[in-house]
């Protein structure tokens, strides 16, 4: 019967969810063409770059930061973790469950070479934010003129 | 004369609305309007309470406002994303800097004065506590 359903749902906020629901798969799925946004991948990851290296932040609410792995080498920082997602205490019901369970490895791609032992990371508000300097190598080197 | 019958989408009517944000990535009409995400929700029961679990991600504890009127909880966030001033954007996943917007119909059993919440790492997690009435009682059975 049409009123067993989501209206009697305490925790259903809208009429119109799943509605909503499939036009967020499809705007996703446009995205993800223009390539803008890239969909489906966890953490969802920003790079940046500056004069002297690069700095990544990846959205990860929720996980303990002791559990990210994080590795460089030549121009490629890779971040490994789990996402464990437990009931606040025993026995609880799950009503709505959006986030789950995830094993994440995400490999980033940099223009340009990165000193692995420069690496500096902070997790804060559930962003982890890590910063590289670029390769020794790579840097740029003035070039003596002398005298002929 | 035929005439097709005008369709009015009940989702894009509530598309401006702030209490009903959407999570696509739609441009505003105002571009110095951030986008608005719902953030990422679980919901528990047990005996005595509920507990929302919602994703908020590059919040502080200061830009969240949670607000009951009436049977309505509403979550409302932004965030606060740290400078990025010298630095030069190469390649982008997520808008850094957003709102985050959600409302939830509450059960007529939770304690509306008596909820809190917490943030840490990104999660914030409400404690709705059941009405005295509302929670299971066991009842004794005597002989007649």
């Amino acid at each position: 019967m049409l009123w067993n359903t989501r209206f009697t749902d305490p925790w259903n906020d809208d009429l119109w969810s799943t509605v909503r629901g499939l036009r967020r798969a499809f705007d996703d799925l446009g995205d993800a063409m223009r390539g803008n946004v890239r969909a489906g991948e966890y953490p969802p990851i920003n790079v940046w770059s500056r004069d002297d290296g690069c700095a990544l932040s990846a959205e990860m609410p929720g996980i303990d930061p002791a559990s990210i792995d994080i590795s460089a080498a030549g121009d490629t920082v890779t971040l490994r973790g789990r996402r464990t997602v437990l009931p606040p205490v025993d026995n609880a019901q799950c009503l709505r469950a959006e986030r789950a369970d995830i094993d994440f490895t995400r490999t980033v791609q940099l223009p340009f070479p990165v000193d692995a032992g420069s690496a500096v990371a902070q997790y804060r508000q559930g962003v982890l934010s890590v910063s590289l300097s670029i390769a020794s190598e790579q840097k740029p080197r003035r070039i003596a003129v002398a005298n002929a | 004369m035929h005439t097709q019958p005008m369709t009015v989408r009940r989702d894009d009517a509530f598309a401006t609305s702030a209490t009903s944000a959407t999570s696509a990535e739609r441009p505003s009409v105002d571009a110095a309007a951030l986008p608005v995400f719902e953030p990422v929700t679980n919901v528990y029961e047990t005996a005595e309470r509920f507990h929302v679990v919602a994703e908020l991600p590059g919040v502080d504890q200061d830009a969240v406002d949670l607000v009951i009127d009436r049977n309505r909880l509403a979550i409302k966030a932004t965030t606060a994303p740290a400078t990025t001033d010298g630095l030069r954007g190469l390649h982008r996943e997520y808008h850094d800097r957003k709102r985050f917007e959600r409302w939830f119909v509450l059960p007529d059993s939770v304690d509306r004065a008596h909820v809190t919440a917490t943030l840490k790492d990104g999660v914030l997690t409400l404690v709705l506590p059941k009405a005295e009435q509302a929670k299971p009682r066991r009842i004794e059975v005597t002989t007649g």
